[in-house]
């Protein structure tokens, strides 16, 4: 496994290779540049002038290439939009904020999603059934911005039990986090409900009940696990999702993450913290798609990697 | 009988335990003994209607030792908190178009300074002179002002200033361009060094400016001259990022900076060395940063004191309509009109618009009025004029019915033009420039008012601020394109005649040889309207015969339809009630504004009262 493992990791550089380059050419397609024309726009003199500022003025592989050889070095660049501050120094701060968000959206999504996921395959076809399709149902169709401006309305200019957004004190993590987590929460929920119902349709169920073993036996040690096996393909994309944070949440929220630059580093063509972003995502996903693809094995005893 | 009582019991001991731990709590703890002497300087201030209390009451005075009126509020709730959105740079020398909240509250102080009737006033600048010929100022500085460092504010700093501000990467040169500063363009291009800038020192305190022309307008643009201190900066060519370093933080106005969270806030404090005409009022001054939406809600939590007033739409129409339905929320409502005007504009080099016929209908056929009832409900007046009321040189009422909603005679124009009912007249995209949702709905009001009034087909498209901004840019430059259509806000800069009706033209150097070079952002010319413009500019000391040449050449822009005016916005703004001072005194026309635009700083002229205004 271990080989598997490094054969996976060492595929990567080549497909971060062609990403990198793909959007590299992209973002500098996009006209504009990394500065603010006010009532008045810029000359040609005064564009070449920034251009020349922030390195613009090369051809665009030359610039390629400078920011490349940064990158063997891990250094993606200071970004643009904050002069001040390094691409990994500007994630270093943020990151851990959303991730901090997310992990604990992730936990409340987990801990309510599967149980209700779970109930609701036992209890098929019951009003509890019923109520967990509803909650999912909502929790899909309303965007988590629109769970967000609602938390506060109720929660927070209404009842006046918590702030209407800041990062400072567990009370103003509340709101985020339950915004955050009931999406995910109904996906969680969903395919819980499904991939049991499925399992516990199954031949080696019926057999397993047949030779007598009992309810909570059959539902932990076949049901469970066997409805697992989907679940993780479902499961695992939604962890860099969650971890890498949401412009909406953390904007309504005033939570300092890095969720808005996903959105913001392009209308601001930071390109340095875009690229640095884009990286950053394939990196996640790649090796979100690999941990599952190792906990296949774990969950299914069929599967070798090879 | 140990079962029997052993609940209520412990019930009891854990009611006397929680009984005990509450009183403990809240009963005032006991206190020594205290000669008088050692009472705080600021006490919690009395309610008016204990008027017995009121001569032991000592005055609240802030950090600056600025002593605050008999009815503020104790000084740990002489506190500000605003919501703005992060910006990319610390101060006004780095750029005008993304820097944080500060620029001139504490980080500079300027030459002159706006008076509430926008006249200007002397402020680290104490007086000027014009020479004979009206091309040389002298500006003779305050000898008394410094920095927060101790270090004097000198005319090494002003002319430090005036070169730094001529480089080409400064996104707000084009506007002290329009001082017309001897060898300004080519300090700009790096063809002659800085020195050779038409600014020079004659002593510490005194600094020289000159310029290729009359510039009868300098002392307003100067108001917005914001020193640089030069002893910290010392690379003129310097991007900004020298006031990221805390070592450099020093500041010229009353307030200086106490700290920088990334991504959460900043917080500035009374300035303790300010010794200018607006010492601080207020002791701090928290700036949160949030998205422009989350502000409403933020302010009604009590979360901040003050929204709106800017650029960004703090109050959108559902918060208005709230506002208006509540006679407690109405007090708090500031509101004013502003110096802007939102316009539609055309390429008229080219086809369709090249026609005088087309301009004039599509004028005709948009209805202000049914625009400031809809979509535009308390954000703005009609417009006419590209002038707003009260600018010097406006001629609202003269220039009103040039361009007044009349469908009847826009159809019978279009039909002139080639065009009836809109018959072959190409389909037309409106651009926006990222613009905010109510003017987006304004602007498909629009297109339904040409569709039903003169038969043309528009759509809508919002570009971002860059892509606007180069489409715009090459349009002229090619003197063709695909953006012929469109709609642009314009603010003033400085008020005077000149300002607004800049962006139309201005001076022509040399003969007409290429419309792309010619002075004015828009692809519209006129010979008449340029020279009007240039010649006004050039007339001293006597503000009616240039404002009457001003009148002239609006005549001419609105005449020839190079825009059609659709409304100048109103500013508004939410203040708690608490917060009270010389910033409501009205103007002379009876107007309150909270437009920090217009003052060295709004802090100076408020603070937190125990009771409202």
């Amino acid at each position: 496994m271990g080989r598997y493992i490094l054969m996976r990791l060492a595929g990567l550089i080549p497909v971060l290779l062609i990403l990198s380059m793909i959007t590299f050419a992209l973002m500098h397609e996009v006209p504009g540049g990394p500065w603010k024309e006010g009532q008045r726009p810029f000359s040609e003199e005064q564009l070449a002038a920034l251009r020349a500022r922030y390195g613009l003025d090369k051809p665009l592989w030359q610039q390629y290439l400078i920011w490349i050889s940064g990158v063997v070095q891990l250094d993606f660049g200071m970004s643009f939009k904050h002069p001040d501050e390094s691409v990994i120094g500007l994630i270093s701060r943020t990151w851990p904020v959303t991730a901090h968000l997310g992990l604990m959206a992730l936990l409340v999504a987990f801990g309510t999603g599967l149980p209700l996921g779970i109930i609701a395959a036992i209890k098929q076809n019951s009003w509890l059934d019923y109520l967990v399709t509803l909650v999912s149902t909502l929790g899909f169709v309303m965007p988590h911005f629109v769970w967000g401006i609602l938390f506060i309305l109720i929660f927070a200019l209404t009842l006046k039990w918590v702030p209407t957004g800041g990062w400072d004190t567990p009370r103003q993590w509340i709101l985020p986090v339950l915004a955050y987590s009931l999406a995910p929460m109904a996906t969680i929920a969903r395919y819980t409900r499904a991939s049991i119902i499925e399992v516990m349709r199954a031949d080696y169920v019926r057999t397993a009940r047949a030779k007598g073993l009992g309810e909570r036996s059959v539902m932990l040690r076949h049901v469970l696990r066997n409805a697992m096996i989907p679940l993780l393909t479902v499961f695992g994309p939604l962890v860099p999702d969650l971890i890498t944070g949401s412009i909406f949440i953390e904007a309504i929220f005033r939570v300092p993450g890095l969720g808005k630059f996903w959105v913001t580093s392009t209308f601001d063509r930071d390109y340095p913290m875009i690229i640095g972003l884009t990286m950053l995502w394939a990196v996640l996903i790649a090796i979100t798609y690999l941990i599952t693809d190792v906990l296949y094995v774990f969950a299914d005893p069929r599967i070798r990697l090879k | 009988m140990k079962g029997k009582f052993a609940r209520p019991l412990f019930v009891l001991i854990l009611l006397s335990l929680i009984a005990a731990l509450v009183l403990g709590c809240t009963a005032p703890a006991p206190q020594p003994a205290q000669p008088t002497a050692a009472k705080p300087a600021v006490e919690p201030t009395k309610a008016p209607a204990q008027p017995a209390a009121a001569p032991t009451k000592a005055p609240v005075v802030n950090r600056a030792g600025v002593v605050l009126p008999p009815d503020a509020a104790p000084i740990e709730k002489q506190v500000m908190r605003y919501g703005e959105t992060e910006a990319k740079w610390m101060t006004w020398d780095a750029s005008v178009y993304d820097e944080n909240w500060g620029d001139y509250v504490a980080w500079a102080d300027s030459c002159t300074r706006p008076n509430k009737e926008y006249e200007p006033q002397p402020n680290l600048c104490t007086k000027w002179e014009i020479s004979q010929d009206g091309l040389t100022w002298t500006f003779y500085m305050d000898k008394k002002r410094v920095w927060s460092d101790g270090k004097p504010i000198t005319a090494d700093d002003m002319v430090f200033t005036l070169q730094r501000f001529a480089r080409p990467d400064y996104d707000f040169e084009w506007f002290y361009s329009m001082a017309n500063i001897v060898n300004w363009n080519d300090v700009v291009s790096g063809k002659r060094p800085p020195e050779e800038l038409g600014a020079k020192k004659v002593d510490d305190y005194t600094f020289t400016v000159t310029t290729d022309r009359p510039t009868p307008y300098l002392d307003k643009i100067f108001a917005d001259l914001w020193v640089v201190p030069k002893h910290v900066v010392k690379d003129r060519l310097n991007d900004g990022s020298w006031a990221f370093d805390k070592n450099n933080w020093v500041f010229a106005g009353p307030y200086k900076l106490e700290s920088y969270t990334k991504g959460k806030e900043l917080v500035f404090v009374a300035n303790e060395k300010y010794n200018g005409p607006f010492p601080p009022m207020m002791d701090k001054i928290i700036v949160t940063f949030m998205a422009v939406e989350t502000r409403w809600p933020a302010y009604k939590n009590n979360e901040l004191d003050a929204i709106g007033g800017g650029y960004q739409q703090d109050l959108p129409p559902s918060a208005m309509a709230e506002i208006m339905a509540s006679p407690e929320l109405k007090k708090q409502l500031i509101s004013w009109p502003n110096f802007m005007t939102y316009y539609l504009f055309f390429d008229t080099w080219n086809k369709p618009f090249d026609n005088l016929k087309v301009r004039q209908a599509f004028s005709h056929a948009v209805d202000r009025d049914k625009l400031i009832a809809g979509p535009l409900q308390y954000q703005g007046v009609a417009a006419y004029t590209m002038n707003p009321p009260g600018f010097p040189g406006e001629s609202v009422e003269k220039l009103k019915s040039v361009q007044n909603y009349d469908p009847k005679l826009a159809a019978k124009l279009m039909e002139e033009a080639g065009y009836p009912g809109g018959k072959g007249f190409p389909k037309l995209t409106l651009y926006l420039r990222n613009a905010a949702p109510a003017l987006v709905a304004a602007s498909e009001a629009i297109a339904g008012m040409l569709k039903e009034n003169i038969g043309v087909d528009v759509t809508i498209q919002n570009l971002d601020y860059s892509i606007y901004t180069e489409k715009m840019r090459s349009q002229k430059k090619n003197k063709g394109g695909d953006f012929i259509f469109a709609l642009v806000p314009y603010e003033f800069d400085f008020v005077d005649g000149s300002n607004m009706l800049s962006p139309w033209g201005g001076c022509e150097k040399g003969g007409v040889t290429d419309l792309s070079a010619m002075p004015g952002r828009h692809t519209w010319y006129n010979k008449d309207f340029n020279k009007l413009l240039c010649e006004a500019g050039a007339v001293l000391g006597d503000e009616a015969k240039r404002n009457a040449m001003y009148q002239q050449a609006e005549k001419i822009l609105i005449e020839d339809v190079a825009l059609v005016p659709l409304y100048h916005p109103i500013l508004t703004a939410m203040v708690k009630p608490d917060i009270k001072g010389p910033m409501f005194t009205p103007d002379k026309n009876g107007t309150v504004t909270w437009h920090r635009h217009r003052f060295t700083s709004r802090e100076s002229l408020i603070y937190r009262s125990t009771g409202t205004r």
